[in-house]
């Protein structure tokens, strides 16, 4: 995978008043850190940083100044809708040396369960972390599940990484299942829903203090 | 059926008031798709299982839905024609808390023509101003 190169800009003003105004202008604040180097506060055009999400493109350079520095994408804050991206950590790598990133996982194929026994294919790990060289991250890791019936699974010591990309998760990790379908909606089910009568639950304690106060009451009761 | 805790500490709670937007349960998790609260609001036990029953109907038995919210309050009411200065009235429901951001189903397995439709009928039986949201990929 070729690594994409990124616009950013230094930015002095620090704090929540500056950081508004960033975001009311279409920028994300980001901090850029790693490798003994001083920090460095940054902002990346909103639309940009949203492009490098969607292409699951974690490792990129940074061009700030006419100076190139390999990055990757720690971590993105969003708001509390998820709808913008807040702020983004970016620490500085070295393309020699291996980095941890998370790579998207697809199913190839129709699981023998879904297409037979009407089963759902349940993908447990969207993502899965892998070691390699910041050149050798792979797009995606493709998962052939056309033979997992109702009840199998496929864990990461099944994938086939490609090479020089190693699983960083133990190997019984459970990536993709088939479940059987969900329950169907019943009659029974429809009725209780009419019903307004409902039971109450078990209070904490209170079986404890009835059963103590049963025994000191016998006990009085003996002792007259 | 309608959903309740199994114990409880207390039989009734006080209203409390509900502050800010969600912090937690405000990213697709399990599923491919949410219905996201866009308000505060309380999302009663009945409105939640007719939400989920009306998705199972359009669904019938595929794709896989998830249900991120419990209703773990109580909601106490007094008698029609009581006298004032009876005391608390006795629980006759139970409601789960949301804020803005709050995933109140997940669906997973499915096209995304059929969850927007399928939300679509559960978010008309949901108290409270809801959108779909799709996954995002985990940095």
């Amino acid at each position: 995978m070729d690594i994409p190169t990124v616009k950013a800009l230094a930015r002095t003003d620090a704090g929540r008043r500056s950081c508004r105004r960033l975001r009311r202008s279409g920028q994300v604040p980001a901090i850029l850190y790693g490798r003994g180097k001083p920090n460095v506060m940054l902002s990346i055009e909103e639309k940009v940083l949203e492009d490098l999400l969607n292409a699951h493109a974690l490792v990129f350079n940074i061009k700030t100044e006419g100076e190139n520095t390999p990055v990757q994408l720690r971590e993105v804050q969003y708001d509390s809708l998820g709808d913008n991206i807040y702020h983004a950590d970016l620490g500085r790598i070295s393309l020699t040396e291996k980095v941890e990133v998370s790579v998207s996982v697809e199913t190839k194929g129709e699981a023998a369960g879904v297409r037979d026994e009407g089963g759902v294919l349940e993908l447990v790990r969207h993502e899965i972390a892998v070691e390699c060289l910041p050149g050798n991250i792979p797009e995606n890791i493709t998962v052939d599940v056309s033979e997992l019936g109702v009840g199998d699974d496929l864990r990461i010591g099944d994938l086939q990484l490609p090479e020089g990309v190693d699983a960083v998760e133990g190997v019984d990790s459970v990536v993709v299942t088939c479940v059987p379908p969900m329950e169907m909606v019943t009659e029974e089910d429809e009725e209780l829903l009419g019903e307004d009568v409902m039971a109450e639950p078990e209070l904490i304690g209170r079986e404890e203090e009835e059963e103590e106060g049963v025994e000191e009451t016998e006990a009085e009761e003996t002792e007259e | 059926m309608a959903k309740m805790p199994k114990r409880v500490k207390y039989r009734k709670t006080q209203r409390g008031s509900i502050k800010g937007d969600a912090g937690r349960g405000n990213r697709v998790s399990f599923g491919d798709y949410g219905l996201q609260a866009l308000e505060r609001g309380w999302i009663n036990s009945h409105q939640l299982e007719s939400g989920r029953t009306s998705i199972g109907h359009f669904l019938r038995d595929e794709g896989k839905l998830t249900i991120r919210i419990f209703p773990h309050k109580s909601i106490t009411a007094t008698p029609a024609e009581t006298r004032m200065g009876t005391g608390k009235g006795e629980p006759v429901d139970w409601v789960a808390i949301v804020k803005p951001g709050t995933i109140i189903y997940e669906l997973g397995g499915l096209p995304e023509e059929l969850v927007r439709e399928a939300f679509a009928r559960a978010a008309h039986k949901m108290p409270v101003k809801t959108k779909m949201v799709q996954r995002r990929f985990k940095v």
